[in-house]
């Protein structure tokens, strides 16, 4: 469900832990991007981040278990994009993940998209349980 | 499981085998699977001295698109194939240089400079 006040873009939506299952909130998010003008290198970042975050949710989090839902949210101005992921599992514990850019480990094939989220987007915040934040400002707004 | 549609078309051209990505979007979980088969396969029935991944087409990868040409280039290794990668877009090059993996894959601009480089 979305809604729209002071030029805010609000949405948030439930569903089930299949792959695909969130590919409507996804492009309903670019969708929103697109018509406030947001930059192509800004729509990648946060396409990137947003598939990951739901990856994990729906790979790690809820370990694929149709049954338990991923709950997501966005937020978004002209300016700034807020989005949260949220599944049913305990959490991520990241400390206990191996670097993946290091040496010894840059061919081990998975691991590392908290990593591109990070990197890509301005703020992410790990949440309790299986729930993160991830907020983006306007490459345009920054320079 | 995987889908239906190709999305490899391979040429050859020297010592190479030369794939051209079909897709522009690699990010859905059966054509990575399927796109990634039909990496495999030529990899381990490949007669040349190297294979040529082109991207030109690609716009958008997932982590999982890297996790397939890891799982790839570690096949070409023990195949003793030099596997290149070309045509990769500025966004996507970004995610290999914050992975790092542009140290791990030989990554070229163009698919002449793939061709001709020293394997």
């Amino acid at each position: 469900m979305s809604t729209q006040f002071n030029n805010v873009w609000r949405c948030a939506m439930s569903f089930p832990s299949v792959s695909g299952a969130g590919d409507a909130f996804v492009d309903a998010v670019l969708l929103e991007l697109e018509r406030r003008a947001w930059s192509s290198k800004d729509l990648f970042a946060v396409q990137l981040a947003l598939e990951e975050a739901i990856a994990n949710a729906v790979e790690h989090g809820n370990r694929r278990d149709a049954s338990k839902k991923v709950d997501v949210y966005a937020e978004i101005s002209f300016e700034r994009v807020l989005l949260s992921v949220r599944d049913e599992g305990e959490g991520f514990d990241e400390s206990a993940t191996p670097n993946p850019t290091l040496e010894e480990n840059l061919e081990i094939p998975t691991g590392r998209g908290l990593l591109l989220i990070r990197s890509f987007m301005t703020n992410v915040w790990l949440g309790s349980g299986g729930e993160i934040f991830m907020e983006k400002t306007t490459t345009d707004a920054d320079a | 499981m995987s889908d239906s549609k190709v999305h490899l078309l391979v040429r050859y051209e020297d010592d190479a085998a030369i794939a051209d990505c079909l897709d522009v979007k690699l990010n859905e979980e059966l054509s990575i699977q399927s796109w990634g088969d039909e990496l495999y396969a030529l990899i381990e029935n490949c007669k040349k001295e190297r294979v040529i991944v082109n991207f030109q087409n690609v716009k958008f990868m997932s982590s999982s698109a890297l996790r397939v040409l890891i799982t790839a280039n570690n096949k070409a290794k023990t195949k003793r194939v030099a596997l290149f990668l070309c045509r990769i877009d500025d966004n996507i090059l970004e995610v290999f240089k914050i992975t790092k993996l542009d140290s791990l894959f030989k990554i070229r601009p163009t698919e002449v400079e793939a061709l001709h480089s020293q394997i």
